[in-house]
């Protein structure tokens, strides 16, 4: 049986990619055949393992792309279709239409639900909110985070989001003094970092003597990050925040090694999602960093001492307890190895592929 | 929706699509030094770049300085810019002057039809798309 994983249409976040790359691992290794098709800049890519390429053609726009794609579909004789959801239009509700017949299984996986207040631009909300009542009629399975049992009269595969466990090194930690917490993300406002400025800016003014030291680095680049700044600034914490953008490779993971404590998503509420499973946390804990999160995530179990789960609203974060949180942890020599473990258990893409895999 | 109604849709979808691509291709192409990086990642040496419009002098632009582009292709001969510093040649020439070099497509809308033309004399392993140039996404 050979499966064909069908990209939206990049650019990607690195953290995007890597989840297209991990789950079509899990695929590669579940399926006599996979492939992944794509398109960026004009150009769309099939691909097999180790994302080799294997045909392209030009594809101007997404009514090419899936003309191109329903070719490859006959030609590599693909017999189930993954499809990370591009949003509705027309093209995508005829493309469906077209491969019906020709599929034994089509499955969309909606990578976050639900979207409408997330902020899209007009020209996909418009055309998605019409078109995609009518995806029913041609899908077999919507694969969800959101823990959903049905979607637009789809039944649903419930999932979470994982870890390709082998592209992410454990930390090499090594004691010294302060608590530095860490932050990677594509900053946006339901991230909710201000809750962590204010939380460093209450712990350094509530107290004369501050004895132990908290610095935070925040990594990455996006919309929040102008406002972000601008607080930083105004709460007069710029010394305590270090903003890092554009990092990857080694100097990525070296930013972890040294990291007491990372942050999660903790703004959450702003949109409307009190369920989710984010690919950073399963990477916090694949790299053995303890971590905070303000969302019910189901990969975690409450009486885990290596997570904190805080409230999903606008207050600001505890910086005592975290500091607590991280002197009983700092005792425990094998905490990174025990959340490695966990990691492996628990939240590899292929664990987590492993429910489509069997409705396929 | 009835037919008409259908066929808007259908083109306001089409239209979109295309000049976004434009548009991206455009971005990317502003980054000479990632473009001439890559270029070089991918083993390509002596070059034509096919398309002598805005795209393709852009990416003679990027290029420049490398002195690997051999000329650049229009079907008439005819850049939109003047280039004094380079060829720019029709395709009849490029029929004949082609040995084994590698060739830079810039030409997005009928992008299909060239690469047809060309794969008729140059194997399709010596053709590049220029988004493939302009980065890959996965």
């Amino acid at each position: 049986m050979n499966i064909l994983y069908l990209g939206s249409g990049g650019p990607y976040s690195l953290g995007v990619k890597k989840k297209i790359l991990g789950q079509f691992k899990a695929l590669n290794d579940a399926f006599d055949t996979a492939y992944l098709a794509d398109r960026h800049l004009g150009v769309a890519y099939l691909r097999r393992d180790q994302r080799r390429i294997v045909d392209k053609n030009l594809s101007l726009t997404k009514e090419d792309y899936y003309r191109i794609v329903i070719k490859w579909i006959i030609n590599y004789n693909i017999n189930v279709i993954y499809i990370r959801y591009p949003f509705a239009n027309i093209f995508f509700i005829e493309f469906l239409e077209n491969i019906r017949p020709i599929i034994d299984k089509i499955l969309i996986e909606i990578p976050t639900y639900p979207y409408d207040d997330h902020g899209l631009s007009r020209d996909i909300v418009i055309p998605d909110l019409y078109y995609r009542n009518q995806i029913k009629h041609y899908v077999d399975f919507i694969v969800t985070f959101s823990g959903d049992e049905t979607i637009w009269g789809i039944p649903c595969i419930k999932t979470h989001n994982g870890v390709d466990i082998d592209e992410v090194p454990l930390r090499n930690y090594s004691a010294h003094n302060g608590v530095k917490l860490i932050t990677a993300a594509s900053l946006s406002s339901w991230h909710g970092l201000e809750r962590v400025f204010i939380g460093l800016a209450e712990y350094y003014t509530k107290r004369d003597d501050v004895s132990t030291h908290v610095s935070f680095d925040v990594i990455g680049n996006g919309d929040a990050l102008g406002q972000y700044r601008t607080l930083v600034s105004e709460l007069s914490i710029s010394d305590k925040v270090c903003f890092l953008m554009d990092m990857s490779g080694n100097e990525f993971d070296e930013m972890f090694d040294n990291a007491d404590v990372a942050i999660g998503t903790l703004g959450g509420y702003k949109i409307g999602l009190e369920r989710f499973s984010p690919i950073k946390t399963a990477e916090y804990c694949a790299r053995g960093v303890p971590f905070i999160y303000a969302y019910n995530d189901e990969r975690f179990a409450t009486d885990l001492d290596f997570v904190r789960r805080i409230p999903n609203d606008d207050s600001p974060v505890d910086l005592e307890a975290i500091i607590h949180m991280n002197e009983l942890l700092s005792i425990d020599i094998s905490l990174s190895s025990r959340m490695r473990s966990y990691a492996v258990e628990n939240l590899s893409w292929h664990k987590m592929m492993e429910p489509i895999i069997r409705s396929i | 929706m009835n037919n008409h109604m259908l066929e808007i849709s259908r083109e306001y979808a089409r239209c979109y699509d295309e000049y976004r691509s434009y548009y991206d291709v455009m971005c990317a192409m502003i980054d000479y030094k990632k473009i001439y990086t890559t270029i070089k990642s991918m083993g390509i040496g002596k070059l034509f770049i096919y398309g002598a419009s805005y795209l393709g002098v852009m990416l003679y632009r990027a290029l420049q300085s490398s002195q690997d582009v051999i000329a650049l292709v229009d079907k008439k001969g005819v850049s939109v810019i003047d280039l004094p510093e380079i060829n720019v040649i029709d395709i009849n020439k490029f029929r004949s002057m082609y040995i084994d070099e590698s060739v830079i497509v810039t030409v997005l809308r009928y992008g299909n039809a060239v690469l047809s033309d060309l794969s008729s004399f140059i194997p399709m392993h010596n053709i590049y798309m220029l988004g493939e140039i302009a980065g890959a996404t996965i």
